[in-house]
């Protein structure tokens, strides 16, 4: 008998490690080897077009001292929470009607915008040039109805154009952890709401939301990083006002061969986004410290059922 | 327990994936026999080492009309790599390596990429063409006397309008500041915008060449005029297609311009005009070819086989026909009507290269990048 309970474990160790190798070789590989690269990066210097490790800190310093990089570092990020919380006002309600007012086809819903993933960033921008252009589609319709008489500008190469993009791209995103969660919500707990007197709306603030939490500041959370560190909405579809800070660092490895500049502002952005990706736990675990922490993780959870 | 063997699996995967590498470093050379140039005559047996030539260069330089006939003729495939802008070209020629047999280098990164000594010194003896050209456009390909890149294309990017909205040709860049251009202006990210605001303010005055090595006071001035110019502009654009689309869908009526671009507007019939101005500024390029420093020994004289046929007299004259850009090799006019012979400037070549500045890198290009990046930034004026 102990000889079979040992090669159990054995070969479930084996188990473990052949799910989670790869996956751990790849996060190692790919994501921190290249960022302890850059990190490293940061400190050296350029010299004859060469990088030469010779630490220093003076990309760090020039990020302090001329002030494009922190006001443009600003203005990300208020695009960025901008994006997020208009992803946000869009896919909690889109999320609540697919998952508890749709009766059929639920999957069919869901999958229609999950799949404008498929067509491609700069498909869809592109799309949104040719439907906001002083000659496109909107402003063409506009013209014939008769409700304006010149084009309206501000609709393409603005801020405008570049939140709208960048929340069309991020809806998907933001949807899929927000429908995962209130997928997850027993409805027997909202039949219990209102048996005990609470209306639809108070029964969404007080049971739908804090159980959806984590799935909705998860989808946040994805809508602003992806969004702080876009650099190709600014480039298809910014004005002559909207670099955004991934512009700025991308630039300096051309022929500016600033290395150790660009290595500096990106470790910034990623201390910046390691920050945005804690703060949402820190802050859902001391919101609701109350509520059940969702359905999967508490006590005996019955699967949402389809009515 | 079972963290032990998986942490000592991982570590053990890394170390054999970084030692392997791709082994791109700029100081470490490929497969290289040396630097060392051989006077071998250009043979069209050279196909037999070299099978397929990679090129790095800009779209439309390997057209098929030159491509197809040189690779039946070599047997050799060619394959091209399209650049999208002069960062990349600078990032790519200094990663080094044998990824490209041939590589255009342009003014604009020239001077970077030789001083990087990325770029190997070319034979003259092995090049056919190279008694034709010009003095002055070798001279933009040599460095110490010795020829790096061999002129192909070379041109003075026009500055285009839409005749409708100005009546009178504009005959010089302080019309872009004209508060009728209110959301007109097509600005391209680039060093030729600090140019241009140079010399609006003067600084192209003696020497045309000072805007190259602006002083920080001088550069502070240049950003707040760029500023002003800030609620004309419509959109910055970086690539020929972004700057196509602008004039097609009618979104622009002023700025600097490509004459590929103008070309191709013109014959779709875009409203637009394309003029020189006379104080014109630094706006002049040369493309030429050259070979990387670790391009591969096999490759090399098909290289200059490529070299060699698409500097002569007959794809000259294609490719000014076809391209647009006036040829290096003033033969190629015997090939052209005389409309096209005028408008590609091969019959006043030297005279047009004594009016026109080339545009180099900047003695300070991280600088110069900072203020563009600032002028992006700020708020307009």
């Amino acid at each position: 008998m102990r000889e079979v309970y040992v090669t159990l474990r054995a070969s479930r160790r084996l188990q473990v490690a052949a799910m989670l190798g790869p996956g751990t070789i790849w996060i190692l590989v790919c994501v921190v080897l290249p960022g302890l690269v850059v990190l490293a990066m940061s400190f050296w210097r350029v010299e004859n077009y060469r990088v030469i490790p010779d630490f220093n800190l003076d990309a760090y310093t020039r990020i302090l001292t001329r002030p494009v990089y922190l006001d443009t570092m600003r203005k990300s990020l208020g695009i960025a929470a901008v994006v997020a919380m208009l992803t946000l006002l869009l896919a909690i309600p889109l999320a609540y009607v697919i998952a508890f007012k749709v009766r059929r086809n639920r999957a069919l819903w869901y999958g229609l915008i999950v799949m404008s993933l498929w067509v491609g960033y700069l498909l869809r921008a592109y799309a949104w040039r040719i439907i906001l252009g002083s000659n496109g589609i909107l402003n063409g319709f506009l013209i014939d109805i008769g409700v304006i008489r010149e084009p309206l500008t501000f609709l393409l190469f603005s801020p405008f154009a570049v939140v709208l993009t960048l929340t069309h791209l991020c809806l998907p995103f933001a949807l899929i952890p927000i429908f995962g969660a209130m997928e997850q919500i027993p409805r027997t707990l909202g039949e219990a709401a209102s048996d005990l007197g609470a209306g639809p709306l108070r029964s969404f603030l007080h049971v739908t939301l804090p159980m959806a939490a984590h799935g909705i500041l998860a989808g946040g959370s994805f809508a602003f990083i992806l969004s702080f560190g876009d650099f190709l909405a600014p480039v298809l579809v910014g004005g002559p006002d909207g670099v955004m800070i991934s512009n700025i660092a991308a630039g300096q490895f051309g022929a500016a061969l600033q290395w150790p500049l660009g290595s500096a502002i990106a470790t910034i952005m990623f201390v910046i986004v390691i920050g945005v990706l804690a703060a949402p736990s820190l802050l859902s675990r001391w919101l609701w410290r109350g509520a059940p922490r969702s359905a999967a993780g508490g006590a005996v959870a019955p699967l949402a059922e389809a009515k | 327990m079972g963290k032990v063997p998986l942490a000592r699996l991982a570590l053990g995967a890394m170390l054999v994936v970084t030692a392997c590498g791709t082994g791109t470093a700029p100081s470490a050379p490929a497969s290289s026999s040396g630097p060392a140039v051989s006077s071998a005559p250009a043979a069209t047996e050279a196909a037999d080492a070299c099978k397929e030539l990679h090129i790095l260069t800009w779209e439309g330089f390997t057209l098929d009309k030159w491509k197809v006939p040189f690779e039946s003729k070599t047997g050799a495939k060619v394959t091209a790599t399209f650049l999208t802008s002069g960062d990349e070209e600078i990032a790519k020629l200094l990663a080094g390596g044998d990824l490209y047999d041939v590589a255009t280098a342009s003014t604009d990164s020239y001077g970077a990429v030789v001083k990087a000594g990325a770029l190997r010194p070319l034979d003259r003896s092995r090049l056919q063409n190279v008694k034709d050209i010009p003095e002055f456009l070798l001279a933009l390909g040599t460095t110490n006397d010795q020829l790096y890149n061999m002129p192909w294309n070379w041109d003075a990017n026009p500055f285009l309008y839409d005749p409708k909205a100005f009546p009178t040709a504009p005959t010089s860049w302080d019309i872009l500041w004209d508060p009728s251009m209110k959301g007109k202006v097509a600005v391209w990210d680039d060093s030729s915008l600090i140019y241009i605001a140079a010399t609006v303010l003067g600084f192209d005055q003696p020497d045309p060449k000072a805007v190259f090595s602006l002083s920080d006071a001088q550069l502070d001035q240049v950003l707040a005029k760029l500023i002003e110019l800030k609620p004309n502009i419509r959109k910055i654009w970086a690539s020929g297609g972004e700057l196509q689309s602008l004039w097609t869908n009618g979104e622009v009526s002023a700025g600097l311009g490509w004459t590929y671009i103008y070309n191709q507007l013109s014959a779709a019939g875009v409203s637009v005009k394309a003029t020189h101005f006379a104080r014109h500024g630094a706006h002049a390029w040369m493309d030429g070819w050259s070979i990387p420093k670790d391009a591969s020994a096999a490759c090399e004289n098909l290289a200059y086989e490529w070299i060699n046929t698409t500097t002569s007299p007959e794809v000259m004259a294609q490719e000014g026909e076809f391209v647009g850009y006036s040829p290096a090799n003033p033969k190629a006019k015997d090939s052209l009507t005389p409309e096209l012979v005028t408008k590609l400037h091969l019959d006043d070549m030297e005279a047009f290269g004594r009016e026109i500045t080339f545009k180099t890198s900047p003695d300070r290009p991280e600088k110069y990048l900072e203020i563009l990046n600032e002028f992006k930034a700020a708020a307009g004026g």
